[in-house]
């Protein structure tokens, strides 16, 4: 596969070496210029100046031809300034249009839940008219850029106080699920040693938990009933936001 | 393209061997019958060698290309003839695997 790069290479590495024969002999042994030592002088030139150039041909011939095959892997070539000012101007510009784009789905999504909602209060789907109306005083004003993740629903009165929750899942639910996930994590795992201490201990009253930092209504503010959660689950998990004795942790395995 | 220009300096390498071989007697440099001076030698010698190489290298370029054909054509050949072929690869691939 590769004689024709060879064979090309080697002879015009030969031609090289026998033009820069030609002119050496000229210029260190010809005494006398004559109409001969010219002749060999340029022809000297103009083999080595062929060869160097047949050379490089065939370097750049083997080189491609290596490349093609995937024996040779491009080359990542260092980004000039001002490449790299245009790729930034390209992500920028991308990256508002994509947060235009969302803004106006979630603008249409919106009002799809109201014209949905106004075709359910009114038994008919609303006019197009006055949606046009307040599209346009929309678009006239202009918005500022704001997250477009919706901010976390906050619970409302009633359900804060364990009364039902509007949504498809109560929080107490939810609460109680995820305590009933960490429960096996929290009694078996090392940080329970840490936290309840040895289970050698001997049995009889629960000693009393030493003084919380952080008082439980500014934890959260839903109040559990008791019944949704297991009996041994309160204490731990309300341990878990005691503040642990120094002496049994550094700061690197507190979560 | 570049292989072309490659090939073409080989060519003319070829021809500056010749020329180099017959300058001294075409130029009247050389007297016809006495002995060969010091840069008749020089010349012949080395238009000997660049035409040598020159010639050897054009044969090397040319049979290079005639087996690449080949191959092509084998492996053009194998895959019409067998549909299984296609999945295992071309016989250069098989020879790059090792199979």
């Amino acid at each position: 596969m590769m004689t024709r790069y060879l064979s090309g290479l080697l002879s015009c590495a030969l031609g090289l070496c026998g033009g820069g024969w030609l002119i050496v002999t000229v210029v260190l042994l010809g005494g006398v210029p004559s109409d001969a030592s010219l002749v060999s002088l340029g022809t000297g030139a103009g083999v080595a100046l062929l060869s160097a150039v047949g050379t490089g041909c065939w370097a750049v011939a083997w080189r491609q031809r290596l490349r093609l095959d995937g024996v040779l892997l491009g080359r990542n070539r260092p980004l000039s300034h001002g490449q790299a000012r245009r790729n930034r101007r390209i992500l920028r510009r991308d990256m508002r249009r994509a947060a235009r784009l969302a803004r106006r789905a979630v603008r249409l999504e919106e009002k799809a839940h109201r014209r949905q909602a106004a075709g359910q209060g009114d038994g008919k789907p609303a006019r197009g008219r006055c949606h046009g109306d307040k599209r346009r005083r929309e678009e006239a004003v202009p918005r500022a850029p704001g997250p477009l993740i919706p901010p976390p629903r906050v619970p409302g009165p009633d359900e804060a106080a364990g009364g039902p929750a509007r949504g498809s899942e109560s929080p107490v639910v939810l609460l109680s699920e995820l305590r009933a996930i960490l429960e096996p994590l929290l009694t078996t795992g090392p940080l329970e040693v840490l936290l309840t201490g040895p289970r050698e201990a001997p049995a009889g009253p629960p000693a009393a938990p030493p003084p919380s930092t952080v008082p439980p209504a500014a934890v959260s503010p839903i109040t559990v009933p008791p019944a949704a959660v297991p009996p041994a689950a309160v204490p731990r998990i309300a341990a878990s936001r005691i503040a642990v004795p120094p002496a049994s942790m550094d700061g690197e395995e507190s979560w | 393209m570049v292989s072309r220009v490659g090939t073409g300096v080989l060519v003319v390498l070829f021809l500056a061997g010749l020329w180099l071989v017959a300058a001294p007697f075409a130029l009247r440099s050389q007297p016809a019958r006495a002995g060969w001076a010091g840069i008749t030698r020089v010349d012949v010698t080395v238009g000997g060698v660049l035409a040598a190489a020159g010639f050897l290298g054009l044969a090397g370029v040319i049979a290079g290309r005639v087996r690449e054909l080949y191959a092509d054509a084998a492996s053009v050949a194998s895959m019409m003839e067998s549909p299984d072929s296609i999945r295992q690869g071309s016989p250069r691939t098989r020879e790059f695997q090792g199979l």
